[in-house]
């Protein structure tokens, strides 16, 4: 994985402020593989969360809190709610391929 | 007419700011009719509403990127800082100390908003819905953004002609909004 564990903490701190401590994050994508240079940060969060506006407020909370720590990067982020009506294949994807942080 | 470079560019990054606030406004007028969204209103937008919800998008965007890209720049090189090469949150962090941003965290949430944008969730209009509800409660944030650089250029920096004043904004958008 081509984090260091400090970036690392600081997306689990900033997972855990923003969505709770019953969070699960998976980073997946580019970032995964170790012989791959630079990339895009792609997570994926699960929250127990339903209420589709506190969702999305706790993700921009998530991103502002990671941008102020890491700065301009480009973090894509995946939320995996109960009341979602649809699942796209990417998430199970990422589950699969991915690694729990 | 001045010949002084960063005068001029300061002036027309202004300008361009109030255009697109301007447009932004009045997509929020047509829009004003049927927000707040939820799911199923979003899923279920006339032709003219997603094309009012576009322009809104569209403004916004613009908006923020003439703001980030253009304005914050132009204040620094007006004021003569040397932060042209220095990364975007230097810079940010240096216009909150000279008092033009009131605060770095305010701004890069609606830079979040506005990264969001980018991405459509074709699947998901709860999430759209919500996305863009949170979107319009912002705008008074960068509304505010706005006027705080207009009040400091305007009384510390007299010789600068900004153009028009900010519109002001549409009484009771951004009230109810939870």
């Amino acid at each position: 994985m081509r984090l260091t564990p400090d970036q690392q903490s600081l997306i689990r701190s900033a997972v855990v402020e923003s969505f709770g401590d019953a969070a699960s994050i998976w980073l997946f994508g580019s970032r995964v593989d170790d012989n791959k240079r630079g990339g895009d940060i792609d997570l994926l969060i699960e929250t127990r969360e339903t209420d589709v506006a506190a969702i999305v407020r706790a993700e921009l909370a998530f991103l502002t809190k990671l941008k102020m720590k890491l700065g301009e990067r480009k973090i894509d982020v995946l939320v995996d709610y109960p009341t979602r009506h649809y699942t796209p294949p990417i998430f199970s994807i990422a589950k699969q391929t991915g690694i729990r942080l | 007419m001045s010949d002084d470079i960063p005068l001029l560019r300061l002036q027309d990054a202004w300008r361009e700011c109030e255009r697109h606030v301007y447009h932004l406004f009045h997509a929020m007028s047509s829009i004003q009719t049927f927000w707040p969204l939820t799911g199923e209103t979003y899923a279920t937008l006339s032709d003219e509403q997603v094309q009012d919800v576009d322009q809104f998008i569209l403004r916004y965007t613009k908006l923020q990127d003439t703001m980030g890209s253009r304005l914050f720049p132009a204040i620094l090189q007006y004021l003569t800082e040397q932060f042209e090469d220095r990364p975007m949150l230097d810079k940010l962090n240096r216009l909150e100390k000279l008092g033009f941003i009131d605060s770095v965290e305010k701004w890069q949430t609606v830079r979040s908003i506005r990264n969001k944008f980018a991405h459509d969730y074709p699947d998901d209009p709860d999430k759209n819905a919500a996305q863009l509800n949170l979107a319009f409660e912002s705008v008074s944030d960068l509304h505010a953004m706005l006027s705080i650089v207009s009040t400091k250029l305007k009384s510390e920096y007299p010789v600068l002609e900004l153009g028009k004043s900010l519109p002001v904004e549409s009484s009771g958008f951004g009230a109810d909004c939870d």
